[in-house]
This record gives structure tokens, C-alpha cells and sequence, in this order.
């Protein structure tokens, strides 16, 4: 029930926010493109001025909703500011804010990133989870090589972590440039 | 990256042709790839012995490592000879190896020096003298 008072001001839309179950009446999941049917009716008093008693009554109206499931998107980004073999902290590579426009959701709720870092590099145990990140919740860092590549992987299982997608460049992995490694 | 609760707009990884599953550890669902780039790594021109030590704990030689009763094991010393600017006949390089007097321990060689077919390795655990052997 709509309050008395209420105003709507150049807005003449009632909306009725709810949630979508995870799962349909008899257990089944919902999944993405389900569609749903919805029917909704009004009743309104006191829109007529100078005649309380009249009431309204707005025939039931049908919706059908498609439902889509959250979609989002993230890009990388590096700096690299040294060249040279055997030059220690030559830059980091990191996850960047990615504008895709058919994104619908800006959260991930604990990824796990795997750095597959250059060849001729290797982590230098230096990490910065950077601005709009929460300082709390720290990944589990551990790395491993894959042909001559290392890879680093920050494991955010368990921590209740949610990355935010807008964020500029953060959750940065510094690396050395190897003092063998090849031109 | 691996997003088990969300679905993203990034490729599957499993359409991607440089992804190998030993990257992300087997896994493959929910695997998408975020990004790529190029790292240079340049050198001037140059004859230049690069060197790097590799330790029990290391995947590559690195610059500096650690041997110790926590990480057990054989120390490896790894150089290459860069010679990007002209040619040189009968080079020599020498290579100083630890020993107690300069530093904290000694280095006890465990295998031959592995080195391509066209290399002679001396080896000698007195001091050099670079003009009694004619290297100068």
C-alpha cells in the first residue's frame, strides 16, 4: 500500500523492486534466459479530488521478464620500466578497469588471477593491491613454472574478497628481469 | 583469471591458442583471458659475461639466492658469454668461484662444467695469475 502523501513528483512510475530465487519451486536451478511471467493490479482511493469515496481499480497488468544472468569484465595492464637483463623491480603487470559497455555487474567474488609472466622474468615477492581495493582480505601468492614462463597465482578463495572491476590498475605483481634471460 | 561465482565477457581461455591448462593448474571452466603484451628485454652491443646463481629453491638463476638448512640442496652457477659487437679469437673468460678466504663458504663442484663442444674448461683452485697463464 502506497502511503497517503506520497508524491510522484514527473515520475508517474510505481516500481515494485524484488529478487529472482536461485531455484524454481520444485528445486530446479534458474538459469540465465529463463523467462518469467508476472501479473500485477492496482487499486487506488482519493485520486479525484473533492471526492474521497472514489476508488480506482487498474486492471491487472501481465510482464514478461527475461531473465539475464550478471556479466562483467576486466582488462590487464602493465608498466614496464626497465629493459635490461638482471634489472630487478623492471615493472609490474596488473588488472585494469575494462569499460566494456555490456558488462552488468562490477564485482567478482574471489577470483583466483594467474600472472603468466613474460619470459626472462620472475616475481619479486613485491605486491600491492592498490587504490579502491580493500587492504584486508590478502590473497594466498604462491608461483609456479610452466615452459620457461612463471606464473603467479593470487588466490582469493576463502576470503570473501570481491574485486572491483571499476578499479584502475591494482592487485600489481612487480618483476625482475633475469640476468640470463635473452634479448 | 579463474571466476567461479561470475560469468565474464572475456574470452574462455579454452578459445584462446597460447593458453596452456598447466597455466591455471588443470583448471579450465570459468578460466577466461584478461590481457596480453610484450616485455622487451634488450642488451647493448656488447661482449658481456652475464651470470646468475640458481638455488635449491629457484626455477631460473637468479641474482642472488639461498642455501640453507631450510632450503636444502646444490647451488648452480649458470653463465652465458654475450657478444653482439664484433668477432673475438681465442677469448678467455674466468670465472671466480667462492672460496672461504673471501667469502662465507666454499663452493665444491659436484659435476663437470657444462659447457657447448667448442669451449675448453681449466680448472685450478690456486690463484690466477692472468700474465703468467697469457691471458693478457
Amino acid at each position: 500500500m502506497i502511503s497517503a502523501g506520497a508524491i510522484f513528483n514527473g515520475d508517474n512510475r510505481i516500481k515494485a523492486y524484488g529478487t529472482v530465487n536461485k531455484t524454481l519451486k520444485a528445486g530446479t536451478p534458474i538459469k540465465d534466459g529463463y523467462e518469467f511471467d508476472s501479473k500485477i493490479g492496482f487499486v487506488y482511493s482519493g485520486l479525484i479530488k473533492g471526492n474521497e469515496n472514489s476508488w480506482v481499480f487498474a486492471s491487472p497488468l501481465y510482464a514478461r521478464q527475461n531473465l539475464a544472468e550478471p556479466k562483467t569484465s576486466v582488462g590487464t595492464y602493465y608498466e614496464q620500466h626497465k629493459r635490461m637483463p638482471g634489472d630487478n623491480d623492471a615493472g609490474f603487470l596488473s588488472v585494469y578497469s575494462n569499460a566494456d559497455r555490456n558488462a552488468t555487474s562490477h564485482s567478482v567474488l574471489e577470483p583466483i588471477f594467474y600472472y603468466v609472466l613474460p619470459e626472462g622474468t620472475v616475481y619479486n615477492g613485491n605486491f600491492d593491491r592498490g587504490w579502491k581495493q580493500p587492504a584486508e582480505q590478502q590473497p594466498k601468492i604462491t608461483h609456479f613454472t610452466v615452459d620457461d614462463q612463471e606464473v603467479v597465482k593470487l588466490d582469493y578463495t576463502g576470503t570473501g574478497y570481491i574485486f572491483d572491476t571499476t578499479a584502475v590498475h591494482n592487485n600489481d605483481v612487480h618483476i625482475n628481469n633475469l640476468p640470463l634471460a635473452v634479448s | 583469471m579463474y571466476s567461479p561465482h561470475i560469468k565474464m565477457l572475456e574470452t574462455p581461455a579454452k578459445d584462446y591458442s597460447d593458453w596452456k591448462s598447466t597455466q591455471t593448474e588443470g583448471k579450465s571452466d570459468n578460466v577466461y583471458v584478461l590481457g596480453n603484451g610484450n616485455w622487451t628485454i634488450s642488451t647493448a652491443q656488447q661482449v658481456h659475461i652475464a651470470s646468475g646463481i640458481k638455488g635449491p629453491s629457484d626455477a631460473f638463476a637468479v641474482d642472488n639466492t639461498i642455501a640453507d638448512d631450510k632450503n636444502p640442496g646444490a647451488l648452480e652457477y649458470d653463465l652465458r658469454i654475450d657478444n653482439n659487437l664484433q668477432k673475438v679469437n681465442n677469448g678467455v673468460a674466468v670465472i671466480n668461484i667462492n672460496d672461504e678466504a673471501d667469502n662465507n663458504f666454499n663452493f665444491t663442484m659436484t659435476a663437470p662444467v657444462n659447457v657447448p663442444n667448442d669451449i675448453k674448461v681449466l680448472y685450478s683452485t690456486s690463484l690466477l695469475s692472468i700474465y703468467e697463464y697469457k691471458i693478457c
